[in-house]
């Protein structure tokens, strides 16, 4: 599984990194996300779903 | 002749401000997106997935305020188009609007946010010792409204004491009656706010204000006036939505006692519950912009030039969305609410919002819990089309002791 957040859709929410802090990250000066690395391990998918399913902006990407 | 869907709404009317959640179920029932001809014509969003793509389409939506023809002026982020000032960054558009955002953001980014929670617990700490002997307070104008009031100021760099000087001209804007001037109140904060900004600028001090002056934009120094509109965006922005958030959680806690240990021990809950107070009581309740293109949303055509009333209240409680809606779900997972509304208008104190919400919730629930809410002598916003909350909560408590003696604000 693979995670994308798509830079020009983030606003800021954070709701991404509220349900799922390990993958999504927040940059200091915004509160924009963005993840460390793009490849999730299996034990983190769920994660990386929810933190999709959380974003207001529909700004996260997952590829399976 | 477009075969739009014409509804008699009347965003200003008696009518809707009384029944807010009901009105707005009808109306998202019947459809999503709607137009109405009042207030000069206008589009109402009320579907969550009407809400999102309308404001996500890049190129979409302007919130910038215009002159026409006729020198009247349009645009803004109310309907009708209120005349005067604009705040800024709300009301400006991209390309400028990225050079005013990034100039007011970096203290309600989540870092810095994280950074002021001790002043956050210390002026809740302060307010609540002003009432904790007291047995009785009006959970708005001696707890929320202050609380906000002082962590905004402290933010901005402004006198704490000063803080009645802000907060009752702004809360009037909701609260008070049909025919009572608002407008004046308004005047005397803007003018205040430049006889402020010009001192400051012979007297620098530290806050967001002397930040602002020291600023440029395109090279240039930003107008006093720009200052003006960007310090009384926070002002308002601020105050009476935390306000709403906190005493329409109160209100519902009053009812549903059994919660409240786990939210003052469990921060996943408190963290979850936050979310679906955002969610169930939208403070902000709704605002406008003005199509900047023409554009389709949920089949209905919009025109370059139409006003349109985006409800974020009534899109958290689309039932499309959210299984259940009108039940409060404290741990309600995933929550994608548009409380603080979508795009790139996303509500800059989202962060510092959330922060005031957890610190103070949880003090209210340790230092008075036996508190009881005064439903029957509540009152609502007489004004509840913008911005949903209570004019006045009094509440009842066992008198308790001051955490301190010492005094940040001498009278609150």
């Amino acid at each position: 599984m693979r995670v994308i957040v798509n830079e020009s859709q983030c606003q800021g929410h954070t709701m991404c990194n509220m349900v799922a802090p390990e993958i999504f990250k927040l940059r200091d000066e915004d509160g924009h996300a963005y993840v460390e690395s793009v490849d999730v391990p299996e034990h983190r998918e769920a994660d990386a779903l929810n933190g999709r399913a959380a974003c207001p902006e529909l700004a996260i990407e997952i590829v399976k | 002749m477009s075969d739009r869907v014409v509804i008699d709404f009347d965003l200003h009317s008696l009518e809707y401000n009384n029944r807010g959640v009901e009105t707005e179920t009808e109306l998202r029932s019947q459809c999503p997106v709607a137009w109405s001809e009042h207030h000069g014509g206008h589009w109402f969003v009320t579907g969550h997935d009407a809400v999102g793509a309308g404001l996500r389409g890049k190129g979409n939506c302007s919130t910038a305020k215009k002159y026409d023809d006729e020198g009247n002026v349009t645009g803004g982020v109310q309907i009708p188009t209120r005349p005067g000032y604009r705040v800024i960054p709300q009301e400006v558009d991209p390309p400028l609007w990225d050079d005013y955002r990034k100039l007011v953001s970096r203290p309600f980014a989540p870092r810095a946010v994280e950074e002021l929670k001790p002043v956050i617990e210390s002026y809740a700490d302060e307010v609540l010792d002003h009432v904790i002997g007291r047995g009785e307070a009006d959970f708005v104008m001696d707890v929320s409204s202050p609380i906000t009031a002082l962590i905004t100021l402290h933010i901005l760099g402004l006198p704490l004491e000063d803080w009645r000087f802000y907060a009752e001209p702004i809360h009037r804007m909701f609260t008070a009656a049909e025919g009572e001037d608002i407008q004046t109140g308004l005047a005397i904060i803007q003018n205040h706010l430049l006889t402020t900004i010009a001192e400051r600028r012979e007297n620098p001090r530290e806050g967001l204000v002397d930040d602002l002056i020291a600023s440029q934009v395109k090279d240039e120094p930003v107008p006093d006036e720009d200052i003006k509109d960007m310090l009384f965006n926070i002002l308002v922005g601020g105050f009476d939505t935390t306000a709403g958030l906190l005493s329409g959680a109160l209100l519902w806690l009053d009812s549903h006692r059994d919660v409240h240990q786990r939210l003052i021990e469990d921060d996943g809950y408190l963290r979850t519950a936050t979310e679906e107070f955002l969610r169930y009581i939208s403070p902000a309740v709704a605002l406008g912009k003005t199509a900047a293109q023409d554009f389709e949303l949920e089949g209905q055509e919009i025109k370059e030039g139409d006003r349109l009333w985006f409800m974020y209240r009534a899109a958290n409680h689309d039932p499309a969305e959210f299984d259940d809606p009108e039940q409060v779900d404290l741990e309600r997972s995933p929550n994608r609410h548009l409380a603080f509304s979508n795009g790139i208008h996303r509500c800059l104190g989202s962060n510092l919002a959330r922060s005031i919400f957890q610190i103070v919730l949880r003090k209210v629930l340790i230092r008075m819990p036996d508190f009881s809410v005064d439903e029957a002598s509540s009152i609502r916003y007489r004004r509840g089309a913008v911005n949903a909350g209570y004019a006045h909560m009094p509440i009842r408590f066992t008198p308790g002791e001051p955490l301190s003696d010492e005094r940040i604000v001498e009278k609150i």
